[in-house]
């Protein structure tokens, strides 16, 4: 399904839009919701609270606009109101080091977070597992290999094309930044 | 999507620093925060297993109950397909949301109630036309003092959009909130006040407080 079909089913507020939306961005909206709350629990509550908000509001998607970054605006809110709601809970027994308040993420650093994880999320399966044995789990091509009992050329060659697509998507980051 | 070879080697190759590979000192800063962000655990977590479910059953209860969402959600979907009745419809819900003629031709008052964010309050609207625009008198009765960090703001929505008419917050506690609108009750038919996180962003947070009466 395509971005145009998945937004013009989730628009109808069906629970088949509502699936599809979720299999394609709960990672996202649940790795926003991780770093801005810190907390496994907490996280998963500001998905669920996207997920709602987002079915609730549906009828205010307008045609032709772009549903990833409309969710995004709910998942961040969502995430933004759990964190100042904690932040604004009963005083803690052992009062703060003003060294110690975390400030949430800066918008940017969410949103950066938010466009690697889908680009990780659209990466073929095969690739993607690739990937993350590199650079979540640190390992070379050739422990990559042992571990996936696969070639090591096959284990480059899906590296190299995973490569190629992340840096296609999110190499207008790079420009940004420049 | 933009095409960036040198990033795409630098993030294969596993280099610790990207200067070979990146045009320049600011793309390099941008590349080692990618790769950083690439390795970062919260970046591969996922959902606990179960969370579609609960969302889902949510959604069914929700649809069993009809709420003032739906309420909204239908009128919106309404509005956009049957463009052609739309000056029926005005009519329509003018008289149905209490739309009185009060001191003259140029003064309404519009009821609005509180949403289960805030079962108990409700408002009046007296809107009074002036040569500037829309004077606007919400007399607010029961609405709690905006929380820490958190704001009201009062909204004007029709089938063009939505138009803010101003923030405020109660601190004083129940009373009369002054506002201005420059577009009209005719225009923009329904009234609402809705709680605004202070993080920045002019969007609407969707958090209802108070709305005026739909059909």
């Amino acid at each position: 399904m395509d971005e145009d079909d998945l937004a013009d089913a989730f628009r109808t507020g069906s629970a088949e839009g509502v699936r599809a939306v979720y299999e394609r961005y709960s990672g996202a909206v649940f790795t926003i919701a991780l770093r801005v709350l810190g907390d496994r629990e907490l996280a998963a509550d500001a998905a669920q609270v996207t997920f709602l908000n987002a079915w609730r509001a549906c009828g205010t998607l307008e045609p032709g606009r772009p549903l990833a970054p409309w969710l995004f605006t709910i998942a961040r809110r969502a995430a933004i109101d759990l964190y100042r709601r904690r932040a604004h809970g009963p005083e803690p027994v052992e009062p703060k080091d003003d060294a110690t308040i975390a400030l949430p993420p800066s918008m940017e650093c969410i949103w950066e977070a938010w466009q690697i994880r889908i680009a990780l999320d659209m990466l073929p399966a095969e690739e993607r597992e690739v990937v993350r044995a590199q650079h979540f789990a640190g390992l070379t091509h050739a422990q990559i290999a042992q571990q996936l009992a696969m070639p090591i050329g096959t284990v480059k060659s899906r590296s190299h094309r995973a490569h190629r697509r992340l840096a296609s998507m999110l190499g207008h980051l790079a420009e940004v930044a420049a | 999507m933009t095409s960036q070879p040198w990033l795409a080697e630098y993030l294969e190759q596993g280099a610790q620093e990207p200067g070979p590979y990146a045009p320049d000192a600011a793309s390099a800063d941008a590349a080692r925060r990618l790769r950083g962000l690439l390795a970062d655990p919260d970046g591969w977590a996922e959902p606990p297993v179960g969370l579609l479910a609960q969302i889902t059953a949510t959604i069914d209860r929700e649809r069993a109950t009809p709420t003032v969402a739906d309420g909204r959600r239908r009128q919106i979907r309404t509005r956009r397909t049957v463009r052609a009745g739309v000056a029926a419809l005005l009519a329509a819900a003018a008289v149905v949301i209490g739309i009185v003629v009060t001191r003259g031709p140029a003064t309404t008052d519009v009821v609005l109630a509180g949403t289960r964010l805030a079962p108990a309050a409700s408002a009046t609207a007296k809107l009074h036309a002036t040569p500037s625009g829309l004077a606007i008198e919400l007399d607010v009765s029961k609405l709690a003092p905006s929380p820490p960090g958190f704001y009201y703001q009062a909204w004007m929505k029709g089938p063009h959009g939505l138009v803010t008419i101003g923030t405020f917050h109660m601190h004083g506690g129940p009373g009369t909130v002054e506002l201005w609108s420059a577009v009209s009750l005719a225009d923009y038919p329904t009234i609402t006040v809705t709680r605004e996180p202070e993080d920045g962003n002019p969007a609407s947070s969707g958090q209802v407080v108070l709305t005026s009466r739909h059909p």
